[in-house]
Order: structure tokens, then sequence, then C-alpha cells
């Protein structure tokens, strides 16, 4: 610790942020005066310096000690509320600058792509400014120190994937896919939310400041003998503002929630794996809530419908969101939780076992697949499957691994498609395309060398990766139920299978065949990028190379690759508590797993060469109803229509149904009771009231006429009453005047 | 029998009744002027046995009944002009025709 040194954390994001909005605000006014270089030029730029930034926080981690190893900088409280502190915070320790760099880095390489793919497109400026808001999500998902802010970062995600995935919002199509997409997002956050509280709940947690469970008196706090404990008694320069109450409040951030559970005296660790509801442990149930909510980001079963369907949005969009980032982001959680799932072999697992399982039935899908970026879709979605499954078996490096390396090539697999298709005018038929592609040079020997890292041959870093998530399960011993490791492993080695039958038919339909001089190679910012990715994707075996030749040479420095020994204060206690339990094999075990899977990846390419290869005779088998069935995704979205959208449909038209006879019917009903009373009220006025005054005027009027014949105009008349009237004052003088 | 006065009044009060009844039946306007002189007559018959039988030194009945006489003749007078001009409206002194203030 020494002077204060300044963090610009908080830039990383921000950056991004600030070129999403400069191309929100005069996107659309640049566009129209084809000043689109400004547009690409912002949103390229931003991205490349938030890498840069990224970069420089990431060399200055090493200079920290190990059991400090985390940049924090908090940015303004966002809720503080009884015992609850959630701020607006980051907290940049190395699993966070790994996953930062890999965003930025490749997000960056897929801007400048996307301003040579996206060109003359009409809503050029949109799609910007949509992508620079994803990274910022990303970003904020990543460098969130506490769950309530990844949470805002995970919603963020998936409101950007639906903007991206609908682009093309005119066509109703891949409007309904975009939505479709945003959806299933959701039922996912659900079970996050839930989750959540669930685990702020056995905390202790409540509205009431107080001490949790079982308190330990200060003293024992201070003095408690545990290998990790965040050195934030003295108020260190990075967590300058935790006080020592803090440490046993509920909380939703990381360090302290990783804390409060490593330090049994708190009774958190207790409190989780005693309690039960209805007989299923309570962390079991946070555990797999939580992991609902990966399963929809990240594309699992059972919630994996979604991301086939993504496909609608352009190509650059499924490279970024949909292979390297977004649904990389149900791994981060994973991993960033890990304290919590590694106390719970059911959850591994769970975990584990659906990994296992998505790997393979994806792969099995992906195999009858003729749209080109649908066969990648799939593809996604079986690494990621097998990303969970080493999580799940206590390996979390080698999956944070494999998801560096994923991100690596499967970018490059997917822009390289584009490419392919963006020559073909947008068609992305693997029969149409017919192997016309093979004179598109780069593109060709990019995907090539893709394939090979995907499919797990050891000249690129897949192979590495690859084979220690397997042999993670392999090992997997008491993280996870007992006896499951080596079916996971057998699993994993079918699904290693699968990907290279795939991913080779894939290479061999789209550039197998006589090349067609009509297609042209895409221009140099495309294949430039390509180029780089391939390179990444070899490059990154240095990331993780390599255990096995560790043990054979005995050199610690290779038995615990550099990636691993990165991440370690990040994941520390776990790994601790994950390598005691690991199953111990002997090397030639080990060996004998790598062969296996070298095995399984040589014979897919063999498969996939003998049908698939241009003039080849041999034909598909017809499995006829496994093969319908994989296209359709094994009719998983058949059943969710059955079970989920018909009953809702119907009862949205219920209750519209409702509305329209029960509510309108009694609204008009009182509307025709007034109309009546009205005409009633209006009868009463005409001839009660006005009769009585007509009458009136009549009775008058009569009254007049009878009066008006003494008006005779006869003198004669006039001489009777004057002499009438004499008489009759005489007469009253003399009766009366007496 | 000698007159007394009640005979006279009886004859006054005749005289005044024909007087009534002449103004109020004739359709001639002349023979309601009559009728009208009829009736000054008979008040005047009425002054003078009065002024007889009760006299007084002022001679206040005779004086009465001259002032009568002098102002029925002016009244007749006036009377005539105004059915003379009625003549020269209506081309007839019919009363019954002089009707135009009906209602």
């Amino acid at each position: 610790m020494g002077e204060e040194q300044r963090l610009f954390l908080w830039a990383i994001p921000a950056l991004p942020l600030l070129g999403a909005l400069f191309n929100l605000a005069f996107g659309a006014w640049l566009q129209r005066r084809n000043q689109t270089r400004i547009i690409a030029t912002v949103a390229v730029a931003s991205v490349s310096f938030a890498f840069g930034l990224a970069l420089l926080h990431t060399l200055r981690l090493p200079g920290l000690p190990e059991n400090e190893r985390v940049l924090h900088q908090i940015l303004w409280p966002l809720i503080r509320v009884g015992g609850i502190t959630a701020d607006v915070a980051f907290a940049f320790d190395p699993l966070t600058a790994v996953l930062c760099l890999v965003i930025t880095g490749i997000g960056a390489l897929i801007h400048i792509y996307s301003t040579a793919y996206m060109q003359g497109d009409r809503g050029y400026w949109r799609f910007f400014f949509a992508l620079n808001l994803f990274v910022f999500s990303m970003l904020v998902l990543v460098l969130a120190d506490n769950l309530v802010l990844l949470f805002v970062g995970w919603e963020g995600v998936g409101v950007c994937s639906y903007l991206l995935i609908g682009h093309y919002y005119d066509e109703r199509e891949k409007a309904a896919a975009a939505l479709k997409a945003f959806i299933v997002n959701r039922v996912g956050d659900g079970a996050f939310i839930v989750g959540l509280l669930l685990l702020f709940w056995s905390l202790g947690g409540s509205w009431i400041v107080g001490p949790t469970n079982k308190l330990a008196n200060e003293a024992r706090w201070a003095a408690a003998d545990s290998d990790y404990r965040p050195n934030h008694a003295t108020g260190s320069l990075y967590l300058p503002n935790v006080d020592v109450d803090e440490r046993r409040r509920p909380t939703f951030r990381f360090e302290l929630l990783k804390a409060q559970i490593a330090e049994l005296d708190i009774g958190a660790q207790e409190n989780l794996l005693s309690r039960s509801w209805h007989g299923i442990p309570l962390l079991a149930v946070i555990g797999v809530l939580l992991f609902l909510g990966c399963t929809a980001k990240s594309a699992q079963i059972p919630l994996y419908v979604w991301l086939p369907d993504a496909m609608a949005g352009p190509t650059p969009v499924s490279a970024l969101i949909h292979a390297a980032t977004m649904v990389t982001a149900g791994v981060y959680l994973v991993t960033r939780l890990s304290f919590l799932f590694a106390l719970s072999p059911l959850v591994m697992t769970i975990i584990a076992v659906t990994g296992g399982a998505t790997a393979l039935i994806a792969a099995a899908m992906a195999m009858v697949q003729h749209d080109l970026k649908r066969v990648l879709a799939y593809s996604t979605v079986s690494q990621l499957g097998l990303m969970f499954m080493g999580a799940g078996s206590g390996a979390f490096g080698a999956s944070i691994f494999h998801l560096v390396t994923h991100a690596f090539f499967k970018a490059c697999l997917f822009l390289a498609a584009g490419s392919v298709i963006l020559a073909m005018h947008h068609e992305q038929d693997l029969r149409k395309i017919a192997g016309r592609a093979r004179g598109m040079r780069t593109t060709r020997l990019t995907y090539l060398y893709a394939c090979l890292a995907i499919s797990g041959i050891p000249v690129a870093s897949g192979f590495f990766s690859k084979d220690e998530l397997l042999f993670g399960a392999f090992t997997a011993g008491a993280n996870v139920l007992p006896g499951v490791g080596p079916w996971l492993w057998a699993g994993g080695v079918l699904a290693a299978l699968g990907t290279s039958l795939y991913i080779w038919r894939s290479y061999f339909l789209a550039f197998g065949g006589p090349a067609d001089e009509n297609l042209h190679e895409s221009p140099r910012r495309m294949t430039w990028v390509l180029v780089v990715l391939a390179v990444g994707s070899g490059a990154a075996i240095v990331l993780g190379f390599w255990p096995p030749l560790g043990q054979v040479l005995n050199s610690e420095a290779l038995r615990h690759p550099w990636l691993e020994r990165w991440l370690e204060p990040a994941l520390t206690p776990v790994t601790r508590w994950t390598e005691t339990r690991l199953r111990h094999v002997s090397t030639s075990a080990e060996w004998g797993t790598i062969f296996a899977s070298l095995a399984a990846s040589l014979a897919g390419w063999a498969a996939a060469w003998t049908f698939y290869r241009p003039g080849s005779r041999v034909r598909v088998p017809n499995l006829g109803l496994a093969h319908r069935s994989a296209a359709r995704l094994f009719y998983l979205d058949e059943l969710y229509g059955y079970l989920i959208v018909t009953p809702t449909k119907l009862l949205a038209r219920s209750f519209y149904a409702f509305d329209r006879y029960v509510i309108d019917g009694a609204v008009t009903a009182i509307a025709a009771t007034a109309r009546v009373l009205s005409r009633a009220e209006d009868t009463f006025d005409r001839v009660l009231v006005d009769g009585l005054v007509n009458g009136l005027a009549s009775t008058i009027g009569a009254l007049g006429k009878g009066l008006r014949r003494t008006e005779s105009g006869k003198l004669q008349n006039y001489v009777y009453a004057a002499v009438a009237g004499a008489l009759l004052v005489i007469g009253l003088n003399l009766l009366l005047g007496r | 029998m000698t007159p007394s006065l009640p005979h006279f009044l009886i004859v006054a009060a005749g005289l005044f009744t024909f007087g009534i009844f002449t103004a109020t039946t004739r359709r001639n306007a002349v023979g309601i002027l009559m009728g009208v002189e009829l009736i000054l007559n008979a008040a005047n018959v009425n002054l003078v046995a009065f002024h007889h039988f009760n006299p007084s030194p002022l001679l206040t009945g005779q004086i009465f009944a001259l002032f009568v006489i002098v102002l029925a003749a002016a009244e007749a007078a006036v009377a005539l002009a105004i059915v003379l001009s009625l003549y020269l409206t209506q081309k007839s002194i019919d009363v019954a025709e002089a009707n135009t203030l009906k209602e």
C-alpha cells in the first residue's frame, strides 16, 4: 500500500456507454449525411480504449499481495437500507480481469469486423449503438462487486441481445426470435431473483440491523485461524469504506459473502447446509435457482430454445453475444459464486450433469442442421455445456480457460461464416453453399484452423482446454455425488466426438467442393480480424500449457498452468476445497484420458471426411425419426408451446373475453338504464310540467277572450255599462251608505 | 187632489227613465242625443220642484236649473258637431256601425 493510485475502473464501462449515447444522439443524423465512418470510429474507439484501460488495470494486479489482489472503486451508494448495502461499485480481481480483456478485446475485433460487414445497412447507427450498449452492460456485469449490480448488467445484456437479434425488425420471424430470446431469458431471471433473495434470507438477512446467526465475539473473529481472510480490518486502500460491522451483516457483495461463508464461526455455512425445505437442503434450492438463471443466459437445458432462433440477428451479433460474451455470463456467475456451489455436491452434480447432457444433445442436433449459423449456434450450446460440466466438477479454472479459448475460436468460426454468407449474398444454407467457398483463401484457412481448435487437435488451444475439462470431470471425486465423475467424462468424450463430426461436416460442406470464381474474398478489414482471432486461438495455448506434461517432466511451472495460477487469488478458498476432494488417478490413466479424447476427435474427423468430403459416394444413413427429432430440437419447442405458450394465450384470450363481455356488458347495461330513465323523465317533464304551464296559459287566454267581448266598439253597450255602473253605485250607497 | 212634491218627482223619474231608455236603445245618433236631453230635463224638473216646495232666499234651485239648460244647449251643440264628424267619416249616423274600437 503506498501512495493513492488513481483508479479508472469506472471508465472501462463508461467509454462504451458514451460511445453508445453518442451514436444514439447523432447516429441517424450522421448516417443521413453519409458520415458512417464517424459512427464506426466512435464505436470502435470506445471499446478499444476500454480494452487498453482493462489491460492497464490488469498489469497493476500482480503488484498486489495475493490475498488482496483486487482493485475496488465505489462510485456511489445505490441501496443502503437497514442492513443491506449494495452500491454501484466495481471490483477488479483476476477473474474479472480475464473476462474484461476477453469482452473488450474480442469485442473490439468484432466491432472492426462489423464496420465492414454492416456496410450499407439501413440501421447502421442503431447496430453500433446497441453493440456498444451491450459491451457496457457486459462490463458492468463482470465488474460488479455485488450481486445486485451484477443483476443490473445481467438484465442489460438481455435487453441488448433483444435489440440486436431484432435488428432486422421489419421481418416478422426475426422480431419474433428476438422476443423469444428475451422472454426465455426472463424466465431465468425470475429464478435468479428468487435464488438471490433466498440466499440473502438464509444468511440471516432481515431489514433490521443486527448480528447474524451465530456470532463469534470480536476477539475470536480477529484471531480465527482461517487461511483465507480478506484483510479488511485495516481499512486498506482496496476496501476503504468497509467497517468491521459490515462483515457480519447479510450482504450482497462477493468479497464479504465469500468471507462470511468461508468463515465457519459466522455460522452462515452451517445455516445453508443444515436448513432444508421439504427435505431439500436450502443450499441446493438456492443453487438450482441461481443455476436456472444461468441456463437461460447460457442456453443450457432446459432453456436453450432461444439460441438457435437468435441466429436471425446479423452474424457479428452471433459472434459477440452468442459465442464469446453474453452466453459466458452464466459460466462467470457460477465461477464467481463458486464458494457457494462448491459446498454442496448435489448442486455441483446438477450443474455438471446438465452441462454434460446439454453438450451431448446439442452436438447431436448440430450434426443435422442445414443452416451454417445454426450448426455454430448448437456448437456454442454444446461447448458451454462442457464448461458447466467442468465447473460442476470443481475445475473452475479449467472452465474459464475453455471460456477464453472458446471465445477466440468460436468468434473466428462465426466471423468466417459471416464472410462466406456475405459473399453468397446472405445465403446461409449449407446445401446451397455446397463447398463453393473454397476459393476464399483467408476465410477458409482461418475457419480450418478454428475447426482444428474446436475439435481438439493439439495444434491449437482447444485441445488443451477441453482436455482439462474432461480430466476435471474424470477426477471429480467428492465434488460431485459419488460415481458420477467417470460417467461425465464418458459423456464429454462422446460430445467431443460429436463436436469433431459436426464441425468438420460444416467445413467440408462449406469449403470442400469445387470453388466458385464469382465468390470473392471479403474486405481486408474482415479478413484481418479473422487472422487475429485464429492466431489468438493458437496463442491461447500458453494460458493452459500443460499439466500432464508437467507431471511427466516433474516441472512445477507446467503442472499448474499459467491461467489457473493467475485465477487462484480470486478463487480461494474454493480451489483448496475442491482439490482436497479430487480423486487421484495414476499418470497412465491421465494419459489414457488424453488419448481417448484425441481418438474421439480424430474419429469424428474421419467420419466427416467419409460422408461429407467432396466427391464422396458414401451416403449418410437416414435414421428417420432420430434425424427428424434432432433437427427439431427434440421437439422441446413444441413441448414448451404446448405446456406454456398455449395456456398463456388461452389465459390472455379468456381475460379479453371477460373484459369484453362481462365488463363492457356491465357498462353498456348501465348506459341503457340511464337512457330509459332519461326517457321517463322526459315524458314526465313534457306531460306534467309543460302541461301545467300550458294549461295556465290557455286558461288566461280564455279569460282574456271572454273579457275582450266588452270591447265591442258599440257605443250603446258602453252606455249600458255606464248606466249600470251608476245604478250599482247608487244602490250600494243606499244599502250601505246609511 | 193638490199636486205635491212626490208627484213632480215621479214625473221627473219617469222622464229620466224614458231618457235612459232612449239613450241606450237608439241606433240613430241624434236619437241618442234626444234621450240625453230628456235626462237633463228630468233633472231640471226635479230641481225646480224642489225649489218650489222648499224655497230658499238664494234661489238655488232655479239658478241651478238655468245653468243646466245652458249646459244642455252647449253640450247639444258639441254633440251635433261630433255627429256631423261621424257622418263625414262613415256616411251614416248609425252608431252600430261605429265599432272600429272593437277589441
